[in-house]
Formats: structure tokens, C-alpha cells, sequence
């Protein structure tokens, strides 16, 4: 959360709207304090004028925090079948190591053995071992495919309130201005008689 | 085609049939076909009623009468907190609890398909609030 906005006093909501906010649907180890957080700082940022706006709001913080888990399960998924990828690599290589120890090799096959170990060092590439993680554990694509979809869906959700949110503010703003300029207009009128 | 007999033999074992007796069996089979109640309207349910007429009046602030754009509005926003509750609960089931299951994509596939429920309370929830700020 931003200094600047924590600094300020927190924006709670109304006490009739207070229940509809107090149980946040946590799961697993997610902290309470860190969706409490979320929630203010948003609330900071947009100041709901009513009930109607502090829904929306609620959607908003729902859906974002739905998809932060997304994005960790699916962290948590790429980040397990690299650990996997990594230890079937020191597996295999552990084992080629003992092999060879078994074989003298002549000077010519030395040579192209370190060949092997410079181009090893290589593929030691980020985006390749990603790429090995991918490939080692195909049964994981289904998974992140699923997931994939349910965040595209909540992002999806999210942009919806977003709209609805903006749609009310303005109608809002709208009924301000007409209602200033009536007050506006009346005294002019009266001024006039 | 089924003969005569056959039909009047099946007539016959279907007379058997007529599902449980007792208070008790009655009232289980009630809840046969009940997975997660989220297709029940919300509304229907006595249990809500104080919820979406305390919310309604809060959202016809300035009005001396409750409209049913905001009774609407109430019972799909108490909807939509329900169904998220719901599915967390279920995720924390599968995924979670010490009686999680094998196969997490169909749970998780299953998590996806609940989503509908919250789109169709969103789209509830949208129409109803439209119309109560257009009559502001």
C-alpha cells in the first residue's frame, strides 16, 4: 500500500454494508489483513459516495484478489515442475557421471565431452529451462489451462464493475451538475423578480 | 415394440416402487438432487427475507416506499455474496483440506462452471441498480 494513502484515515464502509464486507472469502493461507489491506487502499482511491458504489467496489476487491491467487497457483505450478525438471537433470546427470567414471576415455572423447558440458552450461538458459519445465511435466498444462480461463474470466468480471462503477459516478456527477444548476437558475430567477 | 404384457408387468412393478415411506427417508430425498443450491433464487428462501428488505430500504434512501428494483438489486447482491462464499468453500475443500481429492482439474473445472451462478447474480444485480439510479 502507498505511504500517501495510508497516511490517510481509512474510508470504511456503511454500517448497513458493513456485514456484506466482513467475511472475505479466504482460502489456504491467504491473511485476512492482506485482503483487509486491498480493500482500503481501493476504498482510499475511490471514496464510494453510496451504497450503490461501495458494491461495486466490493466486486472489485473480490475479483482482484481472485486473480492475484490465480497467478500464484499458477506460479506455484510453473515454479514446482522447474524444481522437477532441475532434479531430473541432476538425476540424469548424476548418473551419465558415474557411468563415464566406469569407461576410461581416450583424449578425443574428453575433449567432446567438455564440448557437451560448455553446451550444457549454455541451455542453462531462463527461458530454456522454463521451456524443459514445460515440456518435463505435460500433465500441468491442463491444470494451467483451467486456470488460465478462470483468471481471463475474473479479469473479465472485474472490468465489468469497473464499467458499472464509472457508469454510476458519472450518472451521479451528472444529477450534481443539474441539480447546482437549478439552485444556480433559481436564484438568478429570483434575483430577476 | 413392447408387448401388452410387458407393459403391464412394468405398470405393475412401478406400483412397488414408491420411493421412501418414512418421515425420515421422505426428508433425505428431499435433498437428492441439492449439490450446492445455488440455482434456488436467493429470494425464495426465508432465511434471506430480513437481509434483502434491510438492504432494499438502504438502497431506496430518500424514498418512502421500497422499490422492487432495489429488492431486486439487494437479493442478487446477497446472492452474489453467497456464491462467492460457496465457491471458496469449495476450493477450500479441494484444494486445501486434508480430504482433498485426486483429480483437481475436474474440481477445478467444476470451480469454473459455478462462475455462471455469479455472472447471472452480476447481470441481476446491474440491471436492478441501472434502474433505481435512472429513477433517482
Amino acid at each position: 500500500m502507498s505511504r500517501s494513502l495510508l497516511a490517510e484515515k481509512p474510508i470504511k464502509p456503511p454500517k448497513e454494508l458493513k456485514k456484506f464486507f466482513d467475511d472475505p472469502p479466504l482460502v489456504g493461507d491467504e491473511r485476512r489483513e492482506d485482503y483487509e489491506n486491498l480493500f482500503a487502499t481501493l476504498a482510499m482511491t475511490v471514496k464510494p459516495a453510496d451504497a450503490i458504489e461501495w458494491m461495486y467496489l466490493g466486486d472489485v476487491v473480490n475479483l482482484t484478489w481472485e486473480i492475484r491467487r490465480m497467478r500464484r497457483i499458477k506460479a506455484g505450478m510453473i515454479n514446482s515442475s522447474l524444481e522437477k525438471s532441475r532434479t531430473h537433470r541432476l538425476r540424469t546427470a548424476a548418473y551419465l557421471e558415474e557411468l563415464s567414471e566406469d569407461e576410461e576415455l581416450t583424449e578425443a572423447e574428453e575433449e567432446e565431452e567438455e564440448e557437451e558440458e560448455e553446451g550444457e552450461a549454455e541451455s542453462e538458459d531462463p527461458a530454456a529451462l522454463l521451456a524443459e519445465a514445460y515440456c518435463y511435466s505435460s500433465n500441468t498444462f491442463g491444470y494451467i489451462d483451467a486456470i488460465d480461463r478462470q483468471t481471463a474470466s475474473a479479469e473479465m468480471r472485474r472490468n465489468s464493475a469497473l464499467r458499472e462503477l464509472a457508469w454510476h459516478s458519472e450518472a451521479r456527477a451528472r444529477k450534481l451538475d443539474k441539480a447546482s444548476r437549478e439552485i444556480i437558475d433559481g436564484e438568478f430567477s429570483e434575483a430577476a423578480e | 415394440m413392447t408387448s401388452d404384457q410387458k407393459i403391464a408387468a412394468n405398470r405393475n412393478n412401478a406400483k412397488k416402487s414408491t420411493g421412501p415411506c418414512s418421515q425420515a427417508g421422505r426428508k433425505a430425498s428431499r435433498r437428492n438432487a441439492l449439490r450446492h443450491g445455488l440455482a434456488i433464487d436467493i429470494g425464495t428462501i426465508p432465511a434471506f427475507h430480513g437481509e434483502i428488505e434491510t438492504l432494499a430500504r438502504t438502497l431506496s434512501r430518500g424514498r418512502q416506499e421500497i422499490t422492487e428494483c432495489a429488492r431486486e438489486a439487494a437479493a442478487a447482491e446477497l446472492d452474489l455474496t453467497r456464491i462467492r462464499k460457496i465457491r471458496a468453500r469449495l476450493f477450500e475443500t479441494t484444494y486445501f483440506a486434508d480430504t482433498a481429492t485426486q483429480d483437481g482439474l475436474a474440481d477445478l473445472n467444476m470451480l469454473a462452471a459455478l462462475e455462471r451462478y455469479e455472472r447471472r447474480a452480476f447481470s441481476r444485480r446491474k440491471r436492478a441498480l441501472r434502474a433505481i439510479r435512472q429513477t433517482d
